[in-house]
């Protein structure tokens, strides 16, 4: 037991979120339970929209030319911001859907999250607090 | 006749209706319900005729008519988006956008006012005025940031003069594995104004209805669409033109005035089905883009436009530079109409060349090709430069304001167009 004691703090501290992971948040209330990268890149493209139930969610975004928004879409997706903002000047010009709501910082965002049962949003694994659920940790 | 405005207001109190009291089950903190945002085109054309005048859609008329020389209005437009979220179920939404048309009034430039419901995960109902959607690029036809080159292709998209409904859209968005489907239905009317030489014909679309299947998987999106409308209004510009017609047509004049009975029927926009099909596909991977359409359109009077359209788009992007070629044909579904037996020995001999050149003057026979370059110099903003050389065939030139005297001969035409698409 003894030995296995340093292996166990080490898978331990491996599967911690690192500060340069990012993670997808939201409500601890909120109806999603657990997001595969497949239906979080959906949920961001406004391909998914809306709980079973209907209700629209409100999902939440990093500062438009920010690092942390590009590494995000990077990682998720593989899209360049570029593509994705033409992505998404398609869909809300033409009256298909909102975009997701840029905030001006993670804070901002875990402070919405934790007010609001159908927010979603992604900040760096250090701003997550404990009012907030983690949904999905995408590595470095 | 109902005025559109008020037709727009009673939809919208409906939907507000429908939609309940609101009242936000969270709080949403900084997060504001309403959002402002907006785009636009500033961009400048000439072309090498003196004699021929380009239009992008068949709302506008060149100041000068064919002799119009080179100016901003062609492609230049900007638009203002407002959302606001008022329950977790329900969003207005409302766009107004400035372009050039032959009328310019608050209704004609509002493309979209309608409230957006979630009725569950896959159903979302729209009603109000809501985005013309059987196309690829239909319902963001304005929005030039959106797409690579100047301006949808002409020969595609010009003759489809619906940009809006007013009326009601049912989604039904499923997936299968990685891949969306989206079902959409549309219907309601549409009315706008088009230029007929220097008169105004307030044409009216009505029981238009669209259905429409898209598909987006990785890369690729497939859309399948169809719809249809009738032409509940008479031109009233044509008014002295069937006059004459039915006129010569109860003379009971041997040859002429089965032809003049023949020719009111064709020049007569009121009551006229036009029908529209099409398939379209875009492929982009980030570095390759592809585009192509191709379209059907049937009617059963000769005025209203009736052909068949296709193009396809190619591009590449390197770095912040995207090239691109563009191809697009447009051929008429019948033969010209011509002159059956000689008016002259009635002293009507221009009057049967006028009636002959309005019944052919929605042709469109042409082809374009299209080079160009697409610069996304800033995030929210790129600068495009294309070059389109069009063949026109004879009696297809509707997509151009020229003279009769042109009407008749083969041409061919060089468009150069710079532009700078935003969003802000």
């Amino acid at each position: 037991m003894r030995r296995r004691l340093p292996l166990l703090l080490l898978i331990a501290a491996l599967s911690r979120p690192l500060a340069a992971d990012i993670v997808v948040v939201v409500h601890p209330d909120n109806p999603l339970l657990q997001l595969a990268p497949q239906e979080v890149s959906d949920l961001y493209l406004g391909r998914i929209r809306a709980t079973r139930s209907g209700d629209r969610l409100l999902i939440l975004d990093q500062p438009r030319d920010s690092e942390l928004r590009s590494r995000f879409f990077a990682r998720l997706n593989g899209m360049s911001l570029r593509n994705v903002d033409a992505y998404w000047a398609r869909l809300q010009f033409s009256g298909d859907s909102q975009p997701p709501r840029p905030l001006p910082d993670s804070y901002s965002i875990v402070n919405v999250v934790r007010l609001n049962r159908l927010a979603i949003g992604y900040v760096e694994a250090g701003a997550v607090t404990g009012d907030v659920r983690s949904l999905l940790t995408l590595k470095e | 006749m109902p005025n559109p405005g008020r037709r727009l207001a009673s939809l919208l109190g409906l939907a507000l209706a429908l939609a309940g009291p609101a009242g936000a089950v969270d709080t949403d903190g900084d997060v504001s319900p309403l959002r402002l945002s907006g785009y636009g085109t500033l961009s400048y054309s000439a072309d090498d005729r003196g004699d021929l005048a380009a239009i992008r859609d068949f709302t506008q008329r060149p100041t000068d008519g064919e002799r119009t020389g080179p100016g901003w209005r062609l492609d230049s437009r900007l638009g203002v988006h407002l959302a606001y979220r008022f329950t977790p179920q329900v969003e207005g939404v409302f766009q107004a956008v400035a372009r050039d048309q032959i009328t310019h009034s608050l209704n004609s430039s509002v493309d979209l006012a309608h409230l957006d419901i979630q009725l569950n995960s896959a159903n979302t109902l729209r009603l109000g005025r809501i985005g013309y959607a059987p196309f690829l690029m239909s319902d963001h036809r304005n929005l030039g940031y959106a797409y690579p080159w100047v301006r949808p292709p002409r020969e595609f998209y010009s003759w489809i003069p619906i940009f809006s409904i007013d009326g009601g859209e049912l989604t039904h968005d499923f997936f299968q594995g990685d891949s969306r489907w989206r079902l959409r239905a549309q219907l309601g009317r549409s009315a706008f104004d088009i230029p007929m030489g220097n008169a105004d014909f307030a044409f009216q679309a009505d029981r238009l209805w669209s259905l429409s299947l898209a598909h987006q998987a990785g890369p690729w999106r497939l859309q399948a669409g169809l719809s249809g409308f009738y032409s509940a209004a008479e031109a009233a510009p044509l008014a002295a033109l069937h006059g004459g017609l039915s006129q010569i047509g109860s003379l009971g004049l041997p040859g002429i005035s089965a032809e003049a009975t023949a020719l009111r029927h064709a020049t007569a926009f009121k009551d006229t089905r036009l029908r529209y099909y099409t398939l379209g596909a875009a492929y982009d991977d980030g570095r390759w883009l592809a585009q192509g359409e191709v379209g059907y359109s049937t009617t059963d009077h000769a005025i209203a436009p009736a052909s068949r359209s296709a193009y396809l788009a190619l591009g590449h992007r390197f770095g912040d530079l995207t090239p691109y070629a563009l191809f697009s044909i447009s051929r008429p579904d019948k033969a010209p109409l011509g002159p059956r037996s000689d008016w002259s020995a009635i002293g009507q001999g221009a009057f049967q060349n006028t009636a002959y050149f309005v019944a052919n003057s929605t042709r469109q026979d042409q082809e374009t090709l299209s080079l160009g370059a697409r610069w996304d110099f800033d995030s929210r903003a790129a600068l495009k430069l294309q070059w389109d050389h069009s063949r026109i065939h004879p009696q297809g030139y509707a997509l151009w304001f020229r003279s009769p005297a042109t009407n008749p001969r083969a041409s061919s035409v060089n468009l150069f167009t710079v532009s700078v698409d935003f969003v802000f």
